[in-house]
């Protein structure tokens, strides 16, 4: 499998692009666990074929998870709250 | 240009090749045309994909390096040896032949004129390639200074190298946006 990284959060931004219908990279958030302010497109990004795991860039906190399955896409976000995401610009 | 007032979905399209040039012996500019393609922001990228005969696919970004004005899009990609994708652009894509993608993606590593400048680009490697659409577009618009704005693209070491040493300068972090390449298996 191929194995890429690290990267940050603008190589999601195709795949959450997709799924929510706007680019979502300038959505700001807090890590639960440190409780860092960022944006999607700093996160720490991992992507393997298993899926993608964001991390925070401070304490390493997973902050969020993306696999494919069957066809189905899974977002899990345990690690990030308090998300605020500006207007969307075309 | 005028921009889309609802939201669009990303969806797979297919592109023709119009023209590829050599920008030097591994770097290649492949120039596109696509039916519904909606326009860009400088910074952004597309997706593509590649489907072998036996159903099996796999993408990567490449950033496009033309500015929001001119008349093509074009992407400028650099060959890696271990790649499954970028040989195969470098090597084998012409003209005539189709490429699916999707896009433009992106909303953060990207420059327009509401942003400001002036703008301090730092690229390393393919890293180039939206610094090339950003400034582009900033010639074609006649941007105007004031307090500068630092983006960083290229491989993931040398951003973050750049960008350590920035703040340590005291540039402030909230102005310097960041995009990373991997620069392993690409």
């Amino acid at each position: 499998m191929t194995k890429i990284g690290p990267l940050d959060g603008n190589a999601m931004a195709g795949v959450m692009h997709d799924l929510f219908a706007r680019d979502m990279t300038t959505m700001g958030y807090k890590c639960t666990s440190c409780g860092r302010a960022g944006v999607v497109a700093e996160m720490a990004v991992y992507m393997s074929g298993h899926g993608t795991v964001a991390r925070c860039r401070a304490c390493d906190t997973i902050l969020l998870i993306l696999s494919e399955h069957h066809g189905m896409y899974c977002i899990d976000m345990p690690g990030m709250t308090q998300t605020v995401l500006p207007l969307a610009q075309l | 240009m005028e921009r889309a007032a609802l939201l669009r979905r990303l969806t797979w399209q297919t592109a023709t090749v119009i023209s590829t040039t050599f920008e030097a012996p591994r770097v290649k500019t492949i120039t596109l045309t696509a039916p519904d393609w909606p326009g860009h922001r400088a910074g952004q990228h597309v997706d593509v994909r590649l489907t072998a005969p036996d159903g099996y696919q796999t993408q990567r970004s490449y950033s496009i390096t033309s500015a929001p004005e001119d008349e093509n899009l074009s992407l400028t990609v650099e060959r890696l040896d271990d790649g499954e994708v970028l040989p195969y652009l470098v090597d084998e894509l012409r003209e005539g032949d189709e490429l699916e993608f999707r896009g433009p993606i992106g909303g953060y590593f990207v420059w327009d004129n509401e942003l400001g400048g002036p703008l301090f680009l730092v690229a390393g490697g393919s890293g180039v390639v939206p610094r090339r659409s950003m400034l582009r577009h900033h010639r074609a618009i006649g941007s105007p200074c004031l307090e500068p704005l630092t983006y960083i693209c290229g491989p993931t070491a040398f951003v973050e190298t750049a960008a350590a040493g920035l703040v340590a300068l005291g540039y402030d972090p909230g102005r310097i946006r960041t995009e990373r390449f991997g620069g392993t298996l690409m």
